[in-house]
């Protein structure tokens, strides 16, 4: 063997031994990529993929002007016939939709999205599978929780699914008001459910928040009287 | 005395510093950061959410122009303006050049984006807009991603002339974006394992920039855990070991 091939061989093991080097750092790194960067821990459809590749490092900066957008027409919508244009509503989907792709972490649009599908479009389905969506992306927002449940309750009327939810935003709840805006939650899909017992239960916890001793009783009294009425 | 990579460095450094281009690009950043700290029509409670998307975006933006402006002017300027003979006529081995103007880079853009991280963290801290800390590891690994790029830029500078090296080290940085993108189609289009094993290759061969993005982190106030820094500095320093050894040889082969 030459010195000039000897040479090359020594290159090449070199390299070889680099990019292994490289490799296996990248697989140190990805045991924790789901900690740190949003896109390893969502599932993201191949549209999403191909947008956030393009996008880049600024994908965070062009949802929130995309955001900007959406506040800006939200505010221009036209009123025709004393009730607001279905058309432009619909023009904001897309964008909302945008901005959950760019940055899985944008509540505010994954609230905003599922109320409209659900209250303005009359697309329920449709409304909690965008919920469900923001719930996976952001297991601990309590806006979500309480917003799906909403539509499991009034639209759906899978009273398990919206009990279930109410009581998970009760636990993430920031504050009394939250925590008692959940618990009423509760409360009344129960009711509506026909399960008084367990409507009367979540009263009980919301008597147990500072303050609201007074909202406790009445709820109790007006369970009481409507369980009594639906009975006759 | 000094040793040859310090003295290299510290030239380099100098000159980055004597281009107009450089404190430019960080008076133009620190302004729009700054500028952005006192927008006040955002909704209420997602203003700091913007402004730290906007700082971690015009550190990432201003950062990348000020290493492509740097390096692809670095070895690739000193051939073109024919110095280059100066500088090997003098007791300099080459690996040693190339290395000392790679850690003057380093140290220049190190420079460069810490007035911009400064205004970052403290109106972060004024603001009372999560953690400071946080924000600072995200700048970090910015900085070793600009490092890699530096070592990306050089590596090509080695052969090619300032025009292709920023040309080039564009588009490996896009392409390192991109192959989320191409693996997902791969996966798409061909559910052959070549093609499944050509897609896993993609992605452990080619650098992966994303994995230096903590903006989300730092944005919705998440922790960035020192472990996964201590194992993207060691995927920063694989790289650019791996990028530095391909300039050098190549460098050394170069006859002038």
């Amino acid at each position: 063997m030459t010195a000039d091939s000897l040479l090359r061989l020594r290159r090449a093991t070199a390299v070889v031994a680099l990019l292994a080097c490289v490799a296996g750092s990248q697989a140190l790194v990805d045991q924790y990529r789901l900690a740190v960067n949003d896109e390893a821990g969502v599932t993201f459809s191949v549209a999403a993929v191909v947008v956030r590749s393009f996008l880049g490092e600024v994908r965070g900066l062009a949802a929130d002007f995309l955001w900007l957008r959406v506040d800006e027409y939200q505010h221009r919508r036209r009123i025709i016939g004393g009730t607001l244009l279905q058309q432009d509503d619909e023009a904001l989907m897309p964008l909302v939709r945008l901005i959950t792709w760019l940055d899985p972490h944008f509540v505010d649009a994954y609230a905003l999205g599922g109320q409209w599908l659900a209250f303005h479009f009359s697309h329920p389905q449709q409304a909690v599978a965008f919920y469900e969506e923001g719930i996976r992306n952001n297991p601990n927002d309590f806006d979500l929780h309480t917003g799906a449940a909403w539509v499991y309750w009034r639209w759906l009327h899978n009273y398990k699914r919206a009990t279930a939810l109410a009581r998970d935003a009760a636990g993430l709840a920031g504050d009394d008001l939250e925590r008692f805006q959940a618990l009423w939650l509760v409360a009344h899909i129960r009711m509506t459910a026909g399960d008084t017992a367990g409507a009367i239960r979540a009263w009980r916890e919301v008597g147990q928040i500072p303050g609201y001793d007074q909202a406790s009783k009445s709820g109790i009294a007006r369970t009481l009287a409507q369980g009594r009425g639906k009975a006759q | 005395m000094s040793s040859p990579i310090v003295v290299i460095a510290q030239q380099a450094m100098r000159e980055a510093s004597r281009r107009r281009t450089l404190p430019a690009l960080v008076i133009f950043g620190c302004g729009i950061i700054l500028s952005s700290a006192f927008l006040s029509f955002f909704q209420l409670g997602v203003e700091i959410k913007f402004f730290k998307d906007i700082a971690m975006t015009v550190i990432f933006l201003f950062g990348t122009v000020a290493t492509l402006v740097i390096v692809s002017t670095q070895l690739s300027g000193e051939i073109e303006s024919r110095t280059i003979y100066n500088v090997l006529s003098k007791p300099i081995r080459r690996w040693e050049l190339v290395v000392g103007k790679f850690a003057g880079t380093a140290v220049a853009i190190g420079l460069a984006i810490a007035p911009m991280v400064a205004i970052l963290t403290f109106f972060i801290y004024t603001d009372h807009g999560g953690s400071e800390l946080e924000a600072v590891k995200g700048a970090y690994l910015l900085w070793l991603a600009f490092t890699v790029l530096s070592a990306v830029a050089l590596g090509i500078a080695s052969v090619a002339t300032s025009t292709v090296t920023a040309a080039l080290t564009i588009l490996v940085f896009v392409v390192s974006y991109l192959k989320g993108a191409v693996t997902t189609y791969l996966d798409l289009i061909s559910a052959h394992p070549v093609v499944a094993y050509f897609g896993q290759a993609l992605y452990y061969l080619l650098p992966n920039f994303e994995n230096f993005n903590t903006r989300t982190a730092v944005v919705h106030d998440e922790l960035v855990p020192w472990a996964y820094l201590g194992r993207t500095t060691l995927y920063a320093a694989a790289l650019v070991c791996l990028f530095l050894y391909v300039g050098i040889q190549l460098f050394e082969e170069r006859e002038f």
